[in-house]
């Protein structure tokens, strides 16, 4: 059985019109997935609605056998199911520890959460060197590895993560992939991840979903995915372009 | 201008200012954790001066105690109107400008309710203490603005402990920081915002309770301090308490020397016009964020 299945997914925002048309996507404990798609094809929307910030207006969403769709943020959380939004949504006038501490918020027992906190600082030395600084005060690349950290204080059994790289200049983002590798190889969650630079995704990841047009198109093997002669000439010809100039202009 | 008279107006104006630190921080911790604009805030003040006057005109009992009921009173109003109004206009893009019109359209029915059944006449509750002063020295202290501005301070510091040590109280906060994030991180944020719209409410009843015996007041009285109010939120930054209350004993301090040196008449101008330096000079307030557009 998946540990996560989105079967039939229709979602949108307010009152507007349906992004997410018909998703169904399985995701198996233990995998890395990448999700790729043009510009508005619906990726964030699926992340979003999976941890409940957005209802389905039809379909449903199982973890672990139970039905997740239409639950609060917090509930989908408690279940084991983490999302890192593409903003990198800090609290910029708490220090680092305290970012930390909020990511406990779920956790009652005070001693556990300082435990965690306590682990996250050997695990990300970075962020033990600034455990007193602001949060607003640190670089980009920091507070991308801060908000990371933040999840993992609940210590998902799912970890969504949408577009780590943004605005990262390619080292950073280098030791943010380095991360993301060692969050499913060392601490064995399963992650769904969502990037712009799509052969990093892929290489990070080891399957594959096409989305389009708010619908899931393909899937495949992350490996040779991009061999494919639907997906290159469908969906990759003008990404993987716009992909090589993003990284030009870095 | 003499050290005595300059004594004697920053006492006044640091009573008075407590005072009106107490009344803005329910509207300043409104907008910060969910960004309304609650301008029916001087209103519930007076309807609570109401609540305490009434109770010591037909029961005696002093406002100090009743305060005790207003306050829980209060909340458990603030809780209900939340749950009743809100959740129509959540998740509207125009979601602030919205709560502007509904509290708006809030304080004319509340004011409308008194005038008919509590009429236009000035009242005031008059405990003993209301009258009295302390004298140190040279300087006068009046006992009911000292009372005030006690009972202010003690709230406030309550209001930070909860806010600075409860889970709940981080909870607001981060949601005050970054509602998103706070989602992220497994804060219920309705029930937050139910709570804190609970704590504004309660704070409004805590503050009208001082105003009954200290200022006289009417139904309509709640635009005047509504106007204040608002421009010391802004002053101190939307959202921050630690600006509400900065700018609240600065400018009731600068008001008060304006009013002895120029005028009582000019007193008000100085929030009004600190308030338009402020927004020439640092939009955001004292130490507010700024807010992408």
């Amino acid at each position: 059985m998946p540990l996560l299945e989105v079967s039939g997914v229709r979602a949108g925002y307010g009152s507007g019109p349906d992004i997410l048309t018909d998703v169904t996507i399985d995701v198996e404990e233990g995998h890395t997935y990448c999700i790729i798609g043009p510009n508005g094809a619906g990726k964030s929307t699926l992340l979003k609605t999976i941890a409940g910030l957005l209802k389905p207006r039809d379909g449903d969403i199982v973890f672990e056998g139970k039905s997740i769709a239409g639950k609060r943020p917090d509930q989908v959380l408690e279940a084991g199911v983490c999302f890192v939004p593409q903003d990198r949504t800090i609290f910029p006038g708490m220090t680092v520890r305290e970012n930390l501490v909020m990511g406990g918020f779920l956790i009652r027992d005070r001693k556990v959460v300082d435990e965690r906190v306590d682990e996250m600082m050997e695990r990300f030395p970075r962020l033990a060197e600034r455990s007193t600084q602001l949060a607003q005060t640190m670089s980009g690349g920091e507070q991308q590895m801060l908000v990371i950290a933040r999840a993992l204080m609940i210590r998902p059994r799912v970890l969504m993560i949408d577009e780590p790289s943004l605005g990262l200049a390619p080292q950073i983002s280098e030791q943010i992939f380095d991360i993301i590798r060692s969050l499913n190889s060392e601490m064995g969650i399963t992650v769904l991840l969502i990037e712009q630079n799509v052969k990093k995704g892929l290489d990070v990841a080891d399957w594959c979903f096409v989305l389009d047009l708010g619908t899931r198109r393909f899937e495949g093997a992350a490996a040779n995915i991009l061999d494919d002669p639907r997906i290159r000439d469908l969906y990759l010809g003008s990404l993987a372009g716009a992909t090589a100039d993003k990284e030009s202009d870095q | 201008m003499t050290a005595t008279i300059a004594g004697q107006l920053l006492i006044l104006g640091l009573l008075l200012g407590g005072v009106y630190a107490l009344m803005s921080s329910g509207l300043t911790l409104l907008f910060g954790v969910m960004r309304v604009v609650n301008l029916a805030h001087g209103a519930f003040i007076v309807l609570a001066a109401y609540f305490s006057f009434f109770m010591w005109d037909l029961i005696g009992i002093d406002p100090l105690i009743s305060m005790l009921v207003a306050i829980p009173l209060f909340f458990l109003v603030g809780v209900a109107i939340y749950r009743i109004l809100f959740p129509r206009i959540e998740g509207s893009p125009r979601f602030t400008e919205m709560t502007v019109l509904m509290t708006f359209g809030l304080a004319f029915i509340a004011e409308g309710l008194m005038s008919y059944y509590f009429t236009g006449i000035f009242r005031s509750a008059s405990p003993s203490y209301a009258r009295a002063s302390f004298s140190f020295g040279d300087f006068f202290v009046p006992k009911g603005q000292l009372y005030a501005a006690l009972v202010s301070g003690a709230l406030l510091v309550a209001l930070w402990a909860f806010l600075k040590f409860t889970r709940i109280g981080y909870g607001v906060r981060a949601t005050m920081q970054n509602r998103d994030a706070a989602q992220i991180v497994g804060v219920d944020v309705r029930r937050v915002s139910t709570i804190s719209f609970g704590i504004g409410m309660a704070l409004a009843g805590a503050a009208g309770a001082l105003i009954s015996f200290i200022f006289p007041f009417f139904p309509a009285r709640h635009w005047q301090w509504i106007a204040i109010l608002l421009a010391l939120v802004v002053l101190g930054g939307m959202g921050s308490l630690k600006g509400a209350v900065v700018g609240a004993l600065g400018l009731a301090v600068v008001a008060s020397f304006v009013s002895h040196v120029i005028g009582a008449v000019w007193a008000p101008i100085t929030f009004f016009g600190a308030l338009f330096l402020m927004l020439m000079i640092r939009p955001q307030g004292l130490f507010g964020q700024k807010v992408r557009a």
